[in-house]
């Protein structure tokens, strides 16, 4: 998994609340690039060619494999989180807010309508690009902290008019102008990948602060 | 309420403004607040109001906003808590709207004296030459910054041509 996180931003467009005249939203289930994982920002092997990004390929599969195992484990599931939060901070911004189940296989927004179980005025659309543990360089002084980067859009159902898109972005690397960034929590990093791994509780509620902050984010975006 | 100039403001013409210590300072029920108030332009295509409070140091000023009407009458007002983070600065973007005519961005009367760090990471690609080969070193460094939200700093307001998204 790389990606830079500057050529993944979209143009960003502000919400107005009063006249937009929006009171229910459906939160689509968050769209994902890739299951939860973990990202290397910087290595050895990086700097030597296809033979090194081939070794560094297996040691992040191996990661991610071991990540993926403790969040399994702590019965955390990210992105039904992500969706779950999400809702909780609209209900507690005066929205109605519901769940609207879709496949979460897929990289963009959705180009039509969802389905929905009740009547609505908008729904909330997330593209998760990734999002796990990252770090940006081996050792204590680049440690293994939380992240996660999305893109949002809210659309009006009875015009299909986008009323808000943003990217936002967890403990950012190489964030750009456009993006909304939110700093990550320090009592959750981890100075090796192994003690990430001794310690599977505190690093599933690292991940699960990074999902709540974001939804955070989310919601004051509609305030 | 009013006093000091009142800056205009044009789409595509961004405006930077020190807050320093010859601001004009307004007295409310919630606290002092240093401001500066800006004229917005009568137009009636859509814009974005874009508002930029980078830290001059190691200080950052925390701003909220108030919208008037040509009547001086209060149309809208954007808390503190509604600007979110772009790296260490504090921003926010909202629509214009064309009952609007001033806006005064003032500091927060509760947040100055407190602090707030920022952690980010950035990685470098530097080449480096050996003999006849060039090879691409990574390297990544991870910043952490703490500042304190101050009444004074440095604030730049943007307008910005409603951009057109569609589905």
């Amino acid at each position: 998994m790389t990606f830079v996180l500057t050529a993944c931003t979209i143009a960003s467009l502000p919400y107005d609340r009063q006249t937009a005249a929006i009171k229910s939203i459906g939160v689509v289930t968050p769209a994902r690039w890739d299951d939860t994982g973990t990202f290397l920002a910087t290595s050895v092997g990086g700097s030597f060619g296809l033979i090194g990004a081939l070794v560094d390929a297996a040691i992040t599969s191996s990661r991610n494999a071991r990540l993926r195992t403790i969040l399994r484990e702590q019965e955390y599931a990210p992105l039904g989180a992500l969706q779950d939060e999400v809702i909780k901070a609209l209900v507690a911004n005066g929205y109605v807010a519901t769940a609207i189940a879709q496949a979460a296989e897929r990289r963009e927004f959705l180009n039509a309508s969802p389905a929905s179980p009740s009547p609505l005025d908008a729904y909330l659309d997330m593209v998760v690009l990734a999002h796990g543990y990252q770090a940006v360089g081996i050792g204590p002084s680049a440690p293994w902290r939380p992240f996660v980067v999305l893109r949002v859009r809210l659309v009006r159902l009875n015009d299909s008019a986008v009323l808000m898109q943003n990217t936002i972005a967890y403990n950012p690397l190489n964030a750009g102008r456009d993006v909304i960034t939110i700093s990550a929590d320090t009592d959750f990093q981890f100075s090796t990948f192994n003690d990430l791994m001794a310690e599977p509780r505190k690093a599933t509620s690292g991940l699960k602060t990074a999902i709540e902050q974001t939804a955070k984010t989310i919601a004051t975006l509609l305030r | 309420m009013i006093d000091g100039s009142i800056r205009p403001l044009s789409i595509g013409a961004p405006v930077t403004v020190a807050i320093d210590e010859t601001a004009s300072c307004w007295s409310s029920p919630a606290g002092n607040s240093t401001y500066a108030a800006f004229l917005l332009p009568e137009t009636a295509a859509p814009y974005v109001i874009k508002v930029l409070s980078e830290p001059v140091g190691r200080t950052l000023f925390v701003p909220r906003l108030i919208l008037r009407g040509a009547d001086g009458q209060v149309r809208r007002e954007i808390p503190r808590d509604m600007f979110l983070s772009r790296d260490a600065a504090l921003h926010v973007a909202i629509r214009g709207r064309h009952d609007e005519r001033y806006l005064i961005v003032a500091s927060d009367p509760a947040t100055p004296g407190r602090q707030a760090t920022n952690v980010s990471g950035q990685t470098q690609v530097i080449p480096v030459i050996v003999g006849r080969a060039v090879f691409f070193v990574h390297s990544g460094s991870d910043k952490t910054a703490t500042y304190t939200y101050a009444h004074n700093g440095k604030v730049t307001i943007t307008l910005d041509p409603l951009p057109v998204v569609t589905r």
